[in-house]
């Protein structure tokens, strides 16, 4: 049941992936305890591009994860946006399923992950915990998966938009100019 | 603070913003860096727009006070050093397409970090513009611009997902902008609208008299008339269920489910029976708030655009769950996803374009029992007579109080007052319209004019929604009568109040109430009027929603149709249309009473 609790969507399940790995054999004391600490809401993340920060309180002491994610591939990106075009307002595990069928996976890849603590062991129990909280809030809302692998931004920076997404709805806040808010740009 | 270097023309610039969902121009200044006083041409009321923090660095979305004003006053509404987005806006309604800046398409998502689109706005504002040109000739009705919108706003949500939920508040039209999509797509095949069985007359009744060239059958499940192109069959949801089989092999264009709600549990035989329906384009129409019900709002959306949302476990870990929990976040997520495919719009919100006082008139049918009832009571009339001279006056009046009260309830003839529902139409609606605003804490005034039937619905009330209803009638004396309307004008006061029309139908002040419902029709339309003004009187700030009920076939419809006749003419005494039918020869005025059998 518990186990359930994290990474309920497709979405959300890769990132678990990063904590629970399917080649890892023995059980992992740190797990529950990286658990409680997402569920007593010990881990803050914020967002920067593809950079993950998260602030670990454990104790009386914070300490720092950093985790910088990989860009999506050109082919994922183009899969994605192909079937986002329109039509498909959630991304759901139908979705997913489609996307890896047709050959992208959309799961990340970690170009680095970084921790403040002094631990020796490979993995310390705040990585682990901001895995699992990434995969809640991703459950929650799964364009974060795509978000921090910088999909939307190369979707929406223009030049290599690969989807000509017919007359597309809302434009993000931040990528508009303010100059540009009482007069048309050049 | 520091850094307020360019800011050429930011001297009190007028600004138009144009919102998609209301087809409608926010209109707004700013002034020496911040949002300055609505311009005074309208009504304040404050919109969530996106506007640049006082440097100009950043944007962000803050409450503006605006005016909202439709398409057809912006080119001449007078307006001070009108802004760039004003021009842009003006030289559309022209017929032009000059580059919008962000100022006239400034409306922000649910989540608060994303702007409409200016191809987004300026595209709907021109299929909307072409849409209401187009409506002019296709319905016998004008339009508002809110409901042209919502027309063309089903036509691209059926384009693109194949479904769709439309959820104005009640009193809106929703009916009629469904009619107005369904003549739209006459040419594409035959079309079904499934509603409550108490209101397929009235549909009957509204494409009739909107969309005269649709041809309109009703289905009661006998063997199904030969449907084409053009034709729209109107059924309710128990035939659906037990004749489903019948509709099979049918490929609809449209299907309409009116009151959706209906279907909020997906095991019923009638929600599985709706989906067995194939229809091209599958629309939901619902008053009730669906954000209050998410259950409900998951198995709609599940109806109309299956592929749209996840199963049901994940709708409620995502939504139901975290919203029940009092998350504000997962809420404006929530409205983020499902507004591709729900339309919502409430009163407050197109206010500006509403009358002050909205009138529904809803036929409501008969039941069997009712029927039955009604066709036995003239029987007996028929062999009686009605005699003559003095007599005959008492005679008739009994006569048509007794059929009236056929359609108000069948057990207040029989005497069997058991169980109540179900057996009534015109019960069943009111029970329908109540129960929508008591979900939307609109306190809701109810008048009769039969000391019987108000004890019915007081009881019926109680029965169904566990709310204590008073009862405002003559046999009050003036301490119980204060008391009940001081006890309803007071903030936490009953949510329902029933009336009779004689005692309650002047001097009262109940504005507390914005919702009025006349049970039964009354000869005098000036009587009914002057009821309704004890919500539309100064201190009222909503708009006012006056609902009738009216028993199709019946000699309801009679009364009705006397109204529309002499509306203009108030002063005629309230006795003088009995009087009128009662100098009717026997087989007239039998005529007139008789039921006219549709169909």
């Amino acid at each position: 049941m518990a186990d359930h609790d994290y990474g309920y969507t497709k979405w959300g399940k890769d990132w678990v992936r990063f904590a629970e790995s399917l080649r890892q054999t023995r059980p992992d004391p740190q797990l529950p305890s990286a658990r409680r600490m997402v569920r007593d809401g010990k881990v803050q993340i914020t967002f920067d591009g593809r950079t993950v920060r998260a602030a670990v309180h454990r104790g009386r002491g914070t300490t720092v994860v950093t985790i910088e994610v990989a860009p999506m591939s050109a082919g994922a990106t183009a899969e994605i946006s192909r079937q986002l075009s329109g039509i498909q307002p959630l991304l759901t595990d139908d979705l997913y399923r489609a996307i890896a069928d047709a050959g992208h996976p959309p799961a990340p890849v970690l170009d680095s992950v970084d921790c403040s603590c002094p631990a020796a062991t490979p993995r310390c129990v705040h990585e682990l915990a901001v895995y699992y909280d990434m995969a809640r809030r991703i459950d929650d809302d799964p364009r974060i998966a795509l978000d921090v692998q910088g999909f939307f931004r190369t979707s929406a920076g223009g030049g290599q938009a690969p989807a000509e997404a017919t007359a597309q709805r809302w434009i993000a806040l931040n990528s508009l100019d303010p100059a540009a808010y009482f007069t048309v740009a050049e | 603070m520091g850094t307020r270097q360019k800011l050429p023309e930011a001297r009190s610039d007028s600004q138009a913003t144009y919102l998609p969902d209301r087809h409608m121009f926010a209109l707004w200044t700013w002034a020496d860096g911040a949002v300055g006083a609505a311009p005074p041409v309208g009504d304040v009321e404050t919109v969530p727009l996106v506007v640049p923090t006082p440097d100009l660095g950043r944007l962000k979305v803050s409450d503006v006070d605006c005016v909202l004003i439709e398409p057809d006053r912006l080119v001449a509404v007078p307006l001070d050093s009108p802004g760039r987005s004003v021009d842009v806006w003006r030289s559309w309604i022209a017929g032009g397409e000059s580059a919008l800046p962000i100022a006239a398409h400034a409306v922000p998502d649910a989540t608060g970090v994303a702007v409409t689109t200016p191809e987004h706005a300026s595209g709907v504002f021109r299929r909307t513009t072409a849409v209401g040109a187009e409506m002019r000739t296709a319905l016998t009705a004008n339009l508002r611009p809110y409901q042209v919108r919502g027309v063309s706003w089903l036509r691209e949500t059926i384009e693109t997902h194949s479904g769709a939920v439309l959820a104005d508040e009640m009193g809106l039209g929703k009916t009629l902008q469904t009619i107005g999509c369904v003549a739209g797509r006459a040419e594409k095949g035959p079309q079904l609208v499934v509603c409550p069985t108490s209101l397929v007359g009235n549909w009957a009744h509204e494409i009739a008299r909107f969309a005269p060239d649709l041809r309109a059958t009703i289905w009661r499940g006998v063997p199904l008339p030969a449907v084409d192109s053009g034709t729209v069959v109107l059924t309710g949801y128990p035939t659906l269920r037990t004749h489903s089989p019948a509709l099979a092999g049918i490929q609809w264009s449209t299907a309409v489910f009116d009151e959706a709600q209906v279907l909020k549990n997906p095991r019923t035989q009638v929600s599985k029976a709706a989906r067995t329906i194939a229809a091209d384009a599958r629309i939901a129409l619902t008053g009730t708030p669906v954000e209050n019900h998410l259950d409900e709002l998951w198995a709609l959306l599940n109806l109309v655009a299956p592929h749209l949302f996840g199963n049901r476990a994940q709708f409620r870990r995502r939504f139901v769950r975290p919203i029940a929990d009092g998350s504000p976040a997962a809420s404006a997520r929530l409205r983020g996803a499902i507004e591709p495919v729900v339309l919502m719009r409430k009163k407050s919100q197109v206010a500006g374009s509403l009358p002050p006082k909205i009138h529904a008139d809803l036929i409501c049918d008969l039941t069997e029992e009712q029927e039955r009832l009604y066709d036995r009571l003239l029987e007996q009339v028929i062999d009686d007579g009605f005699g003559s001279g003095a007599q005959r006056q008492t005679k008739v009046l009994a006569v048509l109080t007794s059929l009236k009260q056929v359609c108000n309830h069948p057990g207040l003839i029989t005497g069997d007052l058991g169980e109540l529902s179900g057996r009534s139409g015109k019960l069943d609606l009111c029970t329908d319209i109540v129960a929508n605003n008591l979900e939307n804490d609109s306190p809701t005034l109810v008048f009769t004019q039969y000391r019987q039937t108000g004890e019915l619905l007081v009881r019926h009330f109680a029965e169904q929604f566990g709310v204590s209803t008073p009862f405002f009638h003559g046999g009050l004396n003036q301490e119980q009568r204060a008391d009940i309307v001081r006890r309803f004008q007071s903030h936490d006061g009953p949510k329902v109040l029933v009336l009779s029309l004689k005692a309650g139908g002047t001097g009262l002040t109940l504005t507390r109430a914005a919702d009025v419902i006349h049970f039964d029709r009354w000869w005098n339309p000036a009587v009914e009027a002057q009821a309704s003004d004890r919500v539309h009187r100064i201190g009222q700030t909503r708009t006012v929603t006056v609902t009738t009920l009216t028993t199709g076939t019946t000699v309801e419809e009679h009364i009705t149709a006397m109204h529309n006749r002499k509306s203009a003419l108030s002063d005629i005494a309230d006795m003088s249309s009995v009087a009128e039918l009662t100098r009717l020869d026997d087989d007239r005025l039998i005529e007139v009473l008789r039921r006219k059998r549709v169909n």
